[in-house]
This record gives C-alpha cells, structure tokens and sequence, in this order.
C-alpha cells in the first residue's frame, strides 16, 4: 500500500509540475498567478512526499487542535475489490456512451445487484426498476431534461 | 438588516419554500440514519437539482439537508449501535445502553430535544455575532479578500487532524484547478491541455459530484461494507416525555456542550465528530458520577447530541462571513453559492444578507422539524438503516452521473465526474483533505482577481499589505496559525 500511496502522491505532484511548466506560455498577467501557487505547491508537495518517505519527520507536521482520539471503525481497503469496482464504473461510463442513459443504469444497476452485491435477481430488479422511476420521473419528466440518448439510439445528441 | 431578516422569514413560512425545507428535512433523515451516507453526499447529489431553483429557495434545501442529519444519525447510534454519520461516534456509548435497558424512546427524545436546542443555541450565537463580523467584512478590500483565502486555507488545514503539508498541498491543488480555463483578468486560456471542453474551466457540479458523492461510492464499493446490525427494537415511543424531562434536568450539561459544539463549528475544518466527541469527553470528566457513562447515562446522549446540532450555527458564521468552511458540508454550500450566482465569501454579506438569513431560518425550522418527524418515525426510519448497501450504492451513483449531466447537457462530464471520483477515492484513502482542495477551487479564482487588485492599487508593490490594519492583522495572525503547531511539536517532541 505504501508504493500505491507514495506513487498517487508523485502523479499529483508531477500533475503540478507540469502546469508549472505549461504556466511559462502564458503572458505575463495570465501566468503570474498560476505560476507562483504552482510554485508553492509544489514546494509543499515535495515537503509532504518527503514526510512520506521519512516517518520520524511525520509527528512535526501532524496537527491536531483538540487532544481526543476519534474511536474510528475502519474497514480495510481491499486492492481486488477496488480494481473490481473500477471495471464497474467502466463499464457503466461504456454502456452509457453507447445505449444512452436510461438503458445504461438499468442494466448496469441490474447486474451490479446480482454480480457484485451478490443478491437475487428479484431485489436486483426492484432496484433498477426504482432508480428508472427516480431518473425518468425526476430528471425527464419534472426537471424536463433531455438525457443522453447514447450513440446507438440518438447519435451523439 | 431588519428588511432582510423579514424577507427571508416571510419566504421561509411561503408553502413552496416550506416544502423545500421539509423536503431537505426528510432526506436529510434518511442520509443521517443510513450508516456510509453523510450529509455531503445528500448535499452534493442535490446540487444540480437544485440548478433551475432561486437561490434563495434552493438555500432553504440545503438547510434542510444540513439540519436533519445529526439527529438522522442519532436514530441508528441508539437503537442499532450504529453511527449513522460520523458527528454520532458519541452518541453510541450511551445511547445503545439505554436501549438495551429497554429505554430507547426516552434516549430518542433525548436526542431529539437536545438537538433541536442544540441547534438553536448556535443560531442564537450565530445571530448575536454575525454583526460584529458584518462589520468587520466591510472594511475588506482587495489585499483583505485575498489573505482571507490565504488565511482560510491554512485555518482548515491546521484545524483538520492529519499532514498539514498534504492538506495546504491538495489546497494549492484545489487552487490550480479553479484557474484552468478563461482567466477572469486576461482573458487568456489556460491549461485547457488543447481541448474546447475545459475553456470554460472545470465545471463545478461534475467536480463536486465526483470528488465528494462518487468518491465515497467507490471507497464503500471498494471496501464492501456488509450490513448494518439488525438488532430488534421494541417500544421505540416509550418514555418520550421523560427524555425531554432529562435534558431541562441537565441544563448545565446542555449549555456546556452546545457551546462547545458552537465553538468548534467556528473553528474551521473540524467538523462534527470532534464537537461530538469532545463534548462527551468533558461531561465525563466533569460528571459527579463518571462511572456511570457508557452504561446509559442519559448526559452521555445530551452532550454529543447538543453539540454535533449546535456545531452548524457556529460552522456557518466563517462559511457566510469569510468564505471559509467550518465543516466539508459547508464546502459544499460554497460551491453551492457558486452554482446560484453568489460570491461566496465577505461579499455575501455585503450584498446578500437575506440569503445568510434564509439559512439560519431553514436551519432552525429543519432541526425542530427534524426532531419532531424523527421520533415520530423512528420505528420506520430505523428499517431504512438496515438497507444493504449494494442497493445503495448502484442507486446513488446512476443518480450522480445524471445530475454530473444535468446541467450542461455535456457527455464528457459524466467521464469527468468519474474521474474526479477515483481522484477524491484516491485523496480520501492517502490521507489528502478533500475539504482544502474543494475550498482552493472554489476560492481560487477569487483569490487571484483579488491579489491582482491588491497589486495594482501599490503599483506592482507588496506595501499594500502591510499599510492596511486588517490586512496587517490577517498576515499576523496566518504566520501565527501556522508557526505555533510546528513550535509546539519542536517544543514538545
């Protein structure tokens, strides 16, 4: 976990750095400002990410205004489950580029009921049934929007 | 001052406006009672909702939002031994034990009377202050608004526990993405990575979705938490009267922790579970008879129940006053102001006071309103609380990515909310503060109009900054807050 951590922590700091770059394009008055905040955090990116690499270091920079310890209930991160998940959210960002919102959600809640929450095929339809209502009824119907139809049914309207 | 207290209390009793309120009531309910759902995420998810709303009204949702959630997560503490937020750590050590003892409807009007009084102690302090701090904001001035966000950023990020270092970085973070897009000085394009889609800059609503409502799907997906305890409550409505009885019968107690709840909701960045924790740490060690907490003790519901309620009044005075948090629900609410056209920060309360008004009006209706449904439905609401979170979890993100669309009617903030998902999972899971880099965006904008100003009434100079009292004051007291922690540290290793 701690190459994952130091690795994000490296992205973010080169995601900085490289508007810092980027920020020398600019005119002037344009780039003074993202210059010198991209400036300063990158200097406290690189303070942050050497406090992660030297844990005795970690103590001089860890606040905490009010003494008390939060009793908290944590429930371990699992990697599988997260790429699992992420294939989820994938898929749905797929089926909605391509079917459109409406059939997109009920499909993916669907199956996302049965294959990943591991419940029966019925409750998995009341929910995607219950998330049609709420989307059709609220966003089309109410707020009048007119969602996305997914290139396969509208084209790229 | 006197029109605007009118207009919003005239709106606030105005049937649609009420309904708005008891609408945010309810949902605020169900988020507070449902364990893994926080009022950030009801907030976030109601944002583009609330798009085609005025202002003003859409402010009456929100409060509603906000108000009912600590009690809504009271109701799961004590019967089901379960927080339903996190502001209701406290709540459980007490609360539960009275439910066992066959007390759980006397615990539930403890809960529900100390909330609703909780809530409007600190908008009774909310109300006495907020002139002094009208006063004060007036005299801003470009250099005044720009430190104030300077200011705001370390505040959050010093108050927060954690790696300060990461929390003033993911707030630099926050900044630098508020200035991709048209810049509102030049004019000029930026960091728009040669794409049409971010000329306008990071849209707010898919940002805010994404980085608060659909990071936490992820992080409960990932973690793939089972179901909420389902131990079976009997006579929920038993001893109503004696639990309301209770808190007059501790008035001191209630005082106590709803000042301590208020205090530290001025603080910004702390938050909820602090003042709940905090709040029934001192009545234990100020109790005659400490040995009785965590057995049942009513004054261990009373404490961290005033406080996590009374914490909103307080968290407000910094939101609407200086722009600055005093919790992640009130970040939320900044960016909420953005989407309703308002500046947030000291020109709210310049020019908008009846908005300021119509929260502290929503607020207090939503907190007796939520106090009063909340027993009365508290046999059902606790059902809600037993709901497996797979059913939740597809439900609230097909819901996000429909409101990411929304409002612009743009496909590629649906792939940007979610991208902004992974990222605040990402945050959230190593230890950033979303609440600094949420703040920076919405901030950021503001702080370079407000530095560029500042440079250009002293030609190009710093001398403005240190000509100017508040200015002067406001740079004093940044070096201080953030010198004094690390002092202390080196002091005390």
């Amino acid at each position: 976990m701690k190459k994952v951590r130091i690795f994000f922590h490296c992205l973010l700091v080169g995601f900085v750095l490289l508007l810092f770059f980027i920020s020398f394009n600019y005119d002037a008055k344009s780039a003074f400002f993202p210059l010198l905040s991209a400036g300063v955090t990158i200097v406290l990116g690189v303070a942050a990410l050497i406090t992660e690499l030297y844990p005795p270091l970690r103590p001089y920079f860890e606040t905490r205004v009010f003494q008390i310890d939060l009793p908290e209930k944590e429930i371990e991160l699992i990697p599988r489950n997260f790429l699992i998940l992420t294939l989820w959210l994938v898929m749905l960002a797929v089926l909605i580029f391509f079917f459109g919102f409406l059939w997109s959600l009920v499909i993916w809640s669907f199956l996302y009921v049965i294959f990943y929450g591991r419940h029966s095929w019925q409750s998995a339809l009341f929910v995607s049934f219950l998330l049609w209502i709420f989307v059709y009824g609220f966003f089309v119907k109410i707020m009048g929007l007119d969602l996305f139809k997914g290139v396969i049914f509208g084209g790229m309207t | 001052m006197i029109e605007s207290v009118l207009f919003a209390l005239g709106k606030a009793f105005y049937w649609k406006n009420f309904l708005y309120i008891t609408l945010g009531t309810g949902v605020g309910l169900i988020f507070g009672a449902l364990p893994g759902l926080s009022s950030v995420i009801s907030l976030s998810l109601f944002l583009p909702l609330t798009y085609g709303m005025d202002p003003m009204s859409a402010m009456f949702l929100y409060a509603g939002l906000m108000g009912a959630n600590p009690f809504g997560g009271s109701i799961s503490a004590i019967l089901i031994n379960t927080p339903g937020t996190a502001q209701n750590i406290a709540t459980v050590f007490d609360g539960y034990p009275m439910t066992q003892r066959g007390e759980a409807g006397r615990a539930l009007s403890i809960s529900a009377t100390s909330s609703a009084l909780g809530a409007v102690f600190g908008i009774v302090i909310l109300i006495i202050l907020l002139p002094l701090v009208r006063r004060v904001v007036l005299a801003f001035g470009p250099p005044e608004f720009f430190l104030m966000v300077v200011f705001g950023l370390i505040a959050v990020v010093v108050a927060a526990r954690g790696n300060m270092m990461k929390g003033l970085f993911a707030g630099g973070l926050g900044i630098l993405l508020s200035l991709v897009g048209r810049s509102a000085l030049t004019g000029t394009i930026r960091f728009n990575f040669g794409t049409i889609y971010l000329w306008d800059g990071i849209p707010l609503i898919p940002f805010m979705i994404g980085l608060l409502a659909l990071s936490e799907m992820i992080n409960l997906g990932a973690k793939k938490q089972k179901t909420i305890a389902t131990t079976p409550v009997d006579n929920v409505l038993k001893n109503l009267w004696q639990g309301v009885k209770d808190v007059f019968d501790h008035k001191i107690c209630f005082f106590r922790s709803a000042a301590i709840g208020t205090i530290i909701g001025i603080i910004p960045g702390i938050g909820g579970a602090v003042a709940n924790v905090l709040a029934y740490t001192v009545a234990v060690q100020t109790s005659k008879h400490p040995e009785t907490f965590g057995k049942g003790d009513p004054e261990g519901v009373i404490a961290p129940e005033s406080a996590n309620n009374a914490k909103d009044g307080g968290a407000l005075l910094p939101t609407v006053g200086f722009g600055i948090p005093g919790s992640a629900e009130m970040a939320v609410l900044l960016g909420a102001f953005i989407l309703h056209g308002l500046t947030p920060g000291p020109l709210l309360i310049k020019d908008h006071m009846e908005i300021v008004w119509a929260l502290i009006f929503g607020l207090t209706i939503s907190n007796i309103l939520a106090s009063s449904f909340g027993l009365l439905l508290a046999r059902y609401l606790i059902k809600i609380t037993r709901i497996n979170l797979s059913f939740v979890i597809p439900v609230v993100t097909g819901v996000c990515l429909v409101g990411a669309f929304a409002i612009r009617g743009e496909l590629w903030d649906i792939y940007l909310a979610i991208l902004f998902g992974f990222v605040g999972f990402g945050l959230r899971t190593f230890g950033f503060p979303i609440i600094t880099l949420v703040m920076g965006y919405v901030l950021g904008s503001m702080a370079e109009v407000s530095l560029n100003q500042a440079l250009m009434i002293s030609d190009g100079g710093v001398k403005v900054f240190f000509q100017r009292p508040i200015s002067l004051f406001l740079m004093i007291l940044i070096l201080v807050i953030l010198f004094i922690p690390f002092i202390k540290k080196v002091e005390s290793p």
